[in-house]
């Protein structure tokens, strides 16, 4: 016998993701936020013998969003046996809509109303029996979080029948829509999904339209019907329809629910949380609380014992410890003792403690910070705030192809880009997701403090205005980026309006946010073990060996190594921004491993310890005569600022280290979009770089007008060109490429 | 009669007519359950004056102040 296949429907925010969990026991992400999934899911039931599909969540079967094409393409195609329709007991009028919509495809289906805990606690009383015979289908009411009521939907499933629809609609209606009806052509899988495309034709569905447009007997009679419709009732079809199923909702519901007065914690909540006046005070205590309680608590707090050098107790805090302790002596320290133990090579132990160990250790010691921070944003997230957030800041951000929702990676990115790429995940509306992953990185991480300490102290001599100059490039990066991407064509992907659904407030249980954060942290911890670690192994390749007259050999001096001849080789590149050397352009590749190496490395080709921490007056002075050399030793404060900004702003906004890379794969899904992101990256910070080098250096006076100079006017006047070009008059097409989906 | 992005804070009104027909925002707003005599409650505007929050058949809606000018209300 083969299985049967059930597939779960309903509105976002029901609790169908947590549903799907308990039947099938897998992991997947729940969060209250409308949106949550956006393909389908499948999975197999752990106690019966179904396959069961987790269909994205929506709110009706009209044609505009990605989710609902897939969801409508997938109930006409005839793959599931049973329709199971969840819906939120506490908010029944808008998911019956969609129920009633589903009555349609006369399909066996189940309702099961979800989240009767929260309908009882709010005092309101549901007659399932009742409901259950308006509908003419099965009503079971089950608590998915709770996991109560499951043996009562496991029997309503396997005995679920076919409705009957009649009761619906008045009988001029049926005849008319039965009329269309006849006319679809055969091949469509059954006679439900015959109706259901009647129906949408009557209401002048694009898609199907589209569909059928060399059938003119059937556009024909659909036409006819509409017409026939508002000829008889006074309004269009698309209101007709919509008014009838909202009015059977009130019919049925005064039939079978009794209301109490009390009103809703979370209108009580939202009273002060969403108050004019204080909802951004609020929004940014909370914030900080987030930000500076992961970074203080990882960071700061003193809470794990060791023994210093003197055999002094001391207390160091989470990172410092993972760092210097775990990393740097335990691990470094017992590889190297068994590799000596087994008299192994030099290089091996170099290999895997320089390398390996150090390579992947740097990235695992942000886990940490990624766990704090996801256990706060999961928990923000579950309990309904963060779609609150997107109500509070949506009016500024939309205005640069943004919304509200992308202001929480940006706020994560300050600390590390991997976790802020990753949290795009909850961002459903996919061109503001697109522009939000390409422009994040922008926002200079934690890792890239060190190259603007080293050029503060080097060449800026602690100017005040520095670092306040540098955020304000990385926000006009950001602002800029998105002026220019939201007025092209492939950031214009029809998506539903935003019109969203503000959820009640859940208190998440602890289990579902371990699970979100350890579902996150796993794929960073693999992504460590398997990319970056490749990067790592060939980049210490590259730096440790050197090409001579005897072939491939080890070589201590960096100067002779390979990626010293790969970097002399492609220096050129960055002769028009100013610092053409290899010695820079070795720091800017090995910035791309982290962007903590750029200091370290430019500390070791410039002869100096590497254990530099970028503030040293050393370092300064080596940096600064650097830079004077590449110029002819003239070292006047305003040619080195501009050397310094320059290089500077290619290392802060070109492409992320290695694992934000990965991460922006993964979060875009696609190999051409990660690719466009990368020279999108590329250029921008080129240009930028450009612009305070030749442009910067010729106003300053330290930099001669040449070919160069006229190229950045033209790449600056290019940019606020692309910027503040007029949109093109955005025309309503309704062509959902669903490839893309 | 006004549009619905005109109401004042906490009043309660009646939907008469939703505009923008074949407009794909004026079938998800019927969908949503914004449809002729339709009581909607308005909550509050967002702290930078858009977008709105509305009460509509027992749930908290948000929409843009230019969306929410497809209906009108009494």
């Amino acid at each position: 016998m083969s299985k049967l296949t059930v597939a779960l429907m309903g509105n976002q925010n029901c609790g169908k993701t947590t549903l799907f969990n308990v039947l099938t026991g897998s992991n997947q992400y729940v969060g209250n936020w409308p949106g949550v999934t956006v393909d389908r899911v499948e999975g197999l039931s752990l106690e019966k013998d179904w396959k069961i599909i987790d269909l994205p969540g929506l709110y009706s079967l009209s044609p505009y969003s990605p989710e609902e094409i897939v969801t409508r393409d997938f109930l006409v195609s005839s793959e599931c046996d049973v329709f199971l329709n969840v819906v939120d007991g506490s908010h029944l009028e808008r998911a019956l809509s969609l129920s009633i919509e589903l009555l349609t495809f006369n399909k066996p289906m189940v309702i099961a109303v979800n989240m009767m805990d929260i309908v009882k606690s709010q005092g309101i009383q549901i007659d399932l029996d009742k409901l259950s015979n308006a509908l003419g289908v099965e009503v079971v009411d089950i608590s998915a979080s709770n996991k109560e009521g499951f043996e009562k939907l496991y029997k309503a499933v396997e005995n679920a029948k076919a409705p009957l629809d009649r009761q619906i609609l008045s009988d001029d209606v049926f005849a008319l829509i039965t009329k269309v009806e006849d006319k679809v052509s055969e091949h469509v899988s059954y006679e439900g999904a015959k109706r259901f495309i009647a129906l949408s034709l009557i209401q002048g569905d694009e898609v199907y339209e589209k569909a059928y447009q060399d059938n003119k007997e059937l556009i024909q009679t659909a036409n006819d019907a509409a017409k026939a419709i508002t000829d008889s009732y006074g309004i269009d079809s698309q209101e007709f329809f919509a008014k009838r199923r909202y009015d059977l909702i009130d019919e049925i519901l005064s039939l079978c629910r009794v209301k109490s007065k009390k009103k809703s914690i979370s209108q009580l909540i939202d009273r002060v949380v969403l108050n004019r006046i204080l909802a951004l005070p609020l929004f940014f205590i909370v914030m900080g609380i987030v930000y500076f309680g992961a970074m203080y608590f990882t960071s700061y707090l003193d809470i794990i014992p060791v023994t210093n050098e003197d055999g002094e107790r001391e207390f160091t805090n989470i990172t410092d410890y993972l760092n210097d302790n775990f990393f740097g002596d335990i691990v470094s320290g017992s590889v190297s003792s068994l590799l000596e133990t087994m008299q192994a090579p030099a290089w091996l132990n170099s290999f895997l403690v320089d390398g390996v160990i150090s390579g992947v250790g740097a990235v695992l010691g942000f886990l940490p910070q990624i766990i704090c921070l996801f256990l706060f944003l999961s928990f923000l997230e579950q309990s309904g705030y963060m779609t609150r957030v997107a109500f509070i800041l949506d009016d500024i951000f939309r205005r640069f192809g943004l919304s509200g929702r992308n202001f929480i990676p940006m706020v994560i990115a300050t600390g590390c880009g991997v976790p802020a790429l990753m949290a795009h995940k909850t961002i459903d509306n996919i061109n503001e997701r697109r522009i939000g992953l390409i422009t994040t990185n922008f926002i200079p991480c934690s890792a890239k403090l060190p190259i603007m300490t080293m050029i503060f102290a080097s060449v800026f001599d602690g100017a005040w205005w520095f670092g306040p100059f540098v955020y304000f490039i990385s926000i006009l990066s950001i602002v800029v980026t998105g002026l220019i991407l939201r007025k092209n064509q492939a950031f214009k992907e029809e998506v539903s309006p935003f019109v969203m659904e503000i959820p009640d407030y859940h208190l998440p249980t602890i289990r579902n946010i371990f699970k979100t954060v350890f579902e996150r942290c796993k794929a960073f911890v693999i992504k460590a073990g398997t990319v970056i670690l490749l990067v790592v192994i060939a980049v210490w390749f590259l730096s440790n060996f050197s090409i001579g007259s005897h072939g491939i050999a080890m070589t201590d001096n960096v100067d002779d190594s390979v990626l010293a001849v790969i970097g002399g080789a492609i220096a050129f590149i960055f002769i028009p921004v100013g610092f053409g050397s290899w010695q820079a352009t070795v720091a800017v590749i090995n910035g791309l491993l982290a962007k903590e190496n750029v200091v370290s490395t430019l500390a070791v080709v410039l002869g100096l310890n590497e254990d530099c921490d970028g503030s040293e007056t050393e370092l300064a002075n080596a940096i600064s005569n650097y830079f004077a050399s590449l110029h002819g030793g003239v070292s006047s404060p305003a040619l080195l600022g501009v050397i310094g900004l320059s290089f500077l702003s290619f290392n802060l906004w070109s492409t992320p280290c290695v694992a934000a890379l990965a991460a922006m794969k993964r979060q875009l899904g696609s190999t051409k979009w990660w690719l466009f992101a990368i020279a999108y990256m590329s250029i921008w910070s080129y240009s930028i770089a450009l612009i305070i080098f030749r442009l910067g250096g010729y106003i300053l006076g330290v930099v001669p007008f040449d070919v160069y100079t006229v190229i950045a006017i033209v790449v600056l006047l290019a940019i606020i060109y692309l910027a503040v070009r007029p949109e093109k008059k955005n025309k309503v097409s309704m062509v959902i490429n669903s490839k893309i989906i | 009669m006004i549009t619905l992005n005109r109401v004042k804070q906490g009043a309660i009104v009646e939907v008469v007519k939703v505009n923008g027909e074949g407009s794909s925002l004026r079938r998800r707003l019927l969908d949503m359950g914004i449809t002729p005599k339709t009581k909607i409650k308005f909550l509050r505007t967002a702290p930078l004056g858009d977008p709105i929050e509305i009460v509509v058949r027992g749930y908290a809606l948000t929409l843009r102040k230019e969306d929410a000018m497809l209906v009108e209300v009494i």
